[in-house]
């Protein structure tokens, strides 16, 4: 175990022992530990921000690009810079217009993805489930793919008329969806609630494996430490 | 003529019927003479007779005082000739007060028209108004000081009556919420989000101290409350009300009022009305918000016999409160309100830190005795198998893209899972790029690199890495990657040489994503693998995420998928690599073990205590 390793250990060791105090309450170890975390990643972030974004993307093509990249850059650069005008209120109305140009080109990236990426991909999915050739193309018995085909489809179609709130036109005076929205939709709430339990379980097996790595962790810079 | 209706002794003009003064000139309209009302004979005898100078008024009635003369600038400047007239000979005739009805604007006949024919129809405000501006345009050039005394006489009438209908009430008159002003409703709603808590003693106040209307006497109660729990000496004492104590006279009446003066004035005011503040806290709480005790029943009382006694001090008194109330009010509007926490019980820390040591020396067993489980039970799910055939489908020197869109929060399950896959590719002497879009991917990816292949430190596993660092720009530096071997603008904007170039996508092979986000799976699926079909592009995810993806790869969108460290772990055997996770596999399962064991018990417990809460509740 070199100088570093030894450094590092014992801070990674003292660090888990402050984020353990909580279990104390409330405490300034806790806390300081939590302000080092914020504070260390701001301060990564922005300098790598400036070293991997803003240096070789505008700094660098500005100072020694061609003509044409120099133009090309100035666009970013003038953008930015009326973007920076927020901070000042008489200003501020100025940002609206990179802002905008961000916001409309994320909308319509978020738009075209969302669609072709999942809406109509997920739909085509839930329909072929039901081919013939698909289901005796598996080694399964084709009844356990046809109720895995159905229950796939009645999950989807039950979610989304969970979040389906008209009104019923026959009986529009009532405040109550259709009739069979309505069962549907009480079938998609126990679809939803099962995903969202399988997804709470997720988040204890993420806390008890970083629970885990720390331990084997420090356990291992323990054995390390007398070994020598 | 309607009965309604009282004609004005002075003009002969038809007034409603509770106006006090005529519409028209001003005149008092006292339908008996004011002296033949016993508890009223007095105090309209002082108020009859002139105040003294200007100088000898209290403060704050000087500057109500004050507003008077405006009124009468601003009605002159308007009715110029009238008032001129008026001023000319103050007791006009009928015939006169026609002259001045024909300068009037229109508006306000419209309005004097509907008061003559509806009662309801002019407002109380309306009709005070319209009183005092003919009142003040029969004398505006008078001395202010018979002004001020007219609207004192107001004031005081005003509040006998109100005592007369108090006392004509049933004393067994309970509170009524619909009684309540809207100003009181408000204060309430709005304590009511600062209150946390409110004695139960307080709550359970529903006695009915007084023969007064509900909101008053909520309003008095509280008057009193604060009076009489801040500083007991400045209560005005009220003795039996003898003739003898009766204000008979301007003086008595400027002594009390300078009285009330040096009482609203002292320091003790702010924190009278901090404990204003505080008793409508508790008692807004309450059902009736009356106080319960007969201690404040008298206090109810005392302050009801200063009203009688009194009135003109105990009104202003009480305005002078209310404004001071919601002056405090409107000073905390907006502000963060502290939240208060209940204290945690000793017992549930103490059990909360056994079971977190408890969870600590389980989980750290394996580790310590070396104990570890090799044993997998069950088979490679079909994601996961799919993913591992992508890999063998690989060759020494193919290109593979490694894209790390994890946060540092699940770097210890990520690495975990991860780690056999890596030395997969390790074996298969792949060369390796790593890329990331989230800022700390770039040394969270060499420290993802390093780690797994420090597993297996035996077999000296070298790989051709190349880290290309950070990616910027979210989404549209997702797409912007997509395109670059489209583009030939994006490709040759980037191509700067200072640039870590992250390459064209058709080079590589394959790409591995690591997301620990389904959000970050998703820009992967949605920018990028859609423009690539023809590259296999497989995941590795947090178990967390496991759920969300699996219709992606369902659809064909992801070609494979390993996720937590259960699928992890299979993979591993399945690649005959026993060397990494025994030990954490064990402590996991202890772990996963243990915290269902917590949970069914705090289950068990929490039924239990509802159990015996609901059994007692039924037993009472």
């Amino acid at each position: 175990m070199n100088l570093n390793d030894l450094i590092i250990g014992v801070i990674s060791f003292v660090l888990t022992v402050m984020v353990f105090s909580y279990l104390f309450g409330d405490n300034f170890l806790f806390r300081l530990a939590m302000y080092l975390l914020i504070g260390i990643t701001a301060g990564y972030t922005a300098s790598l921000l400036i070293m991997k974004v803003l240096i070789p993307f505008l700094v660098t093509p500005l100072i020694e690009g061609t003509f044409q990249t120099r133009l090309w850059t100035l666009i970013p650069l003038i953008l930015g810079f009326i973007l920076l005008m927020t901070i000042f209120p008489r200003m501020s109305s100025m940002g609206r217009v990179p802002l905008a140009f961000l916001v409309g080109l994320a909308a319509a990236l978020t738009i075209v993805g969302v669609t072709l990426g999942t809406i109509i991909p997920q739909v085509l999915s839930t329909i072929n489930k039901f081919s013939p050739v698909l289901l005796y193309q598996s080694a399964d018995p084709p009844w356990i793919k046809i109720i895995d085909a159905i229950v796939m489809a009645v999950g989807a179609i039950s979610a989304l008329a969970t979040f389906y709130f008209g009104r019923s036109k026959k009986d529009a005076q009532k405040n109550k969806r259709p009739v069979l929205v309505e069962g549907l939709g009480k079938l998609g709430q126990v679809f939803i609630g099962i995903t969202l339990g399988a997804l709470f379980a997720g988040v204890y097996s993420a806390a008890l494996l970083a629970l885990i790595s720390r331990v084997s962790e420090i356990g291992s810079f323990f054995t390390k430490l007398i070994a020598q | 003529m309607s009965p309604e209706l009282q004609i004005c002794k002075n003009c002969g003009t038809e007034n409603p019927a509770d106006v006090l003064f005529c519409l028209i000139c001003g005149k008092d309209l006292a339908r008996e003479p004011l002296s033949d009302i016993p508890e009223l004979g007095d105090i309209l005898a002082e108020s009859s007779e002139p105040l003294e100078k200007n100088d000898d008024l209290p403060e704050f009635i000087r500057n109500l005082h004050d507003e008077i003369p405006r009124t009468s600038i601003r009605r002159s400047s308007i009715f110029n000739e009238s008032s001129e007239t008026e001023d000319a000979q103050p007791e006009s005739n009928p015939q006169e007060s026609e002259t001045f009805e024909e300068n009037i604007p229109e508006w306000l006949k419209k309005i004097r028209d509907r008061a003559h024919t509806e009662d309801d129809a002019a407002g109380d405000l309306i009709k005070k108004v319209t009183a005092r501006e003919t009142h003040d345009l029969k004398s505006p050039q008078d001395d202010p000081s018979e002004e001020f005394e007219g609207w004192l006489g107001q004031v005081r009438k005003s509040a006998q009556r109100d005592t007369v209908n108090f006392q004509q009430e049933g004393q067994d008159d309970q509170p009524d919420e619909d009684e309540i002003p809207a100003w009181l409703l408000k204060v309430r709603e709005n304590e009511g989000k600062l209150m946390q808590e409110a004695p139960s003693e307080e709550q359970q106040g529903s006695s009915d101290p007084g023969s007064v209307p509900g909101w008053v006497r909520e309003a008095a109660g509280k008057e009193d409350e604060i009076i009489l729990s801040t500083e007991p000496t400045q209560i005005i004492k009220v003795k039996p009300p003898t003739e003898a104590d009766q204000p008979n006279s301007s003086e008595d009446i400027n002594q009390i009022e300078e009285q009330l003066e040096e009482d609203l004035s002292s320091d003790n005011t702010s924190s009278q009305l901090n404990d204003v503040t505080q008793q409508l806290q508790i008692t807004s709480s309450g059902e009736a918000g009356i106080p319960e005790s007969k201690e404040k029943e008298e206090n109810v009382k005392v302050f009801w016999e200063e009203i009688a006694k009194n009135p003109v001090s105990a009104v202003i008194k009480e305005q002078h409160s209310k404004a001071e109330l919601f002056k405090a009010l409107l000073s905390v509007e907006g502000q963060p309100i502290e939240k208060i926490q209940k204290p945690e019980k000793k017992s549930s820390r103490v059990i909360r830190i056994i079971l977190a040591f408890l969870l600590l020396i389980v989980v750290s067993l394996p580790f310590f005795f070396g104990i570890s489980n090799d044993n997998f039970i069950g088979s490679l799910p079909l994601p996961a198998q799919a993913f591992l055939d992508r890999v063998e489908q690989l060759g020494s020197g193919s290109k593979v893209l490694l894209v790390v869109d994890y946060s540092v929060g699940v770097s210890a399950e990520m690495e975990h899972v991860a780690a056999p896959i890596i030395t997969h590719l390790a074996e298969t002497q792949v060369e390796l790029a790593v890329l990331s879009s989230y800022p700390e991917g770039a040394w969270l990816g060499e420290r993802l690199i390093t780690s797994a292949l420090a597993y297996r430190p035996d077999e000296n596993l070298q790989m051709i890495v190349k880290y290309l660092g950070y990616l910027p720009g979210g989404r549209i530096g997702l797409y912007n990657l997509a395109q670059s071997s489209q583009s030939p603008i994006f490709n040759g904007f980037i191509n700067l040489e200072a640039v870590t170039e992250p390459a064209d996508l058709g080079e590589y092979d394959q790409v591995i994503i690591l997301v620990d986000s389904l959000q970050a799976a998703r820009n992967w699926i949605e920018l990028v693998a859609t423009r690539i079909p023809e590259i296999p592009v497989n995941m590795i995810s947090s178990s967390q995420e496991a759920a969300m993806l699996l219709p992606y790869f369902d659809s064909g969108q992801i070609n494979g998928l390993v996720a937590g460290l259960y699928e992890s772990s299979l993979y591993q055997a399945s690649i005959s690599d026993t060397s990494q996770t025994g030990s954490t596999w064990l402590s996991y399962q202890i772990g996963l073990l243990f915290m269902i064991g917590l949970m069914l018990l705090g289950i068990v417990i929490r039924l239990e205590s509802s159990g015996d809460r609901i059994l007692k509740e039924i037993k009472k």
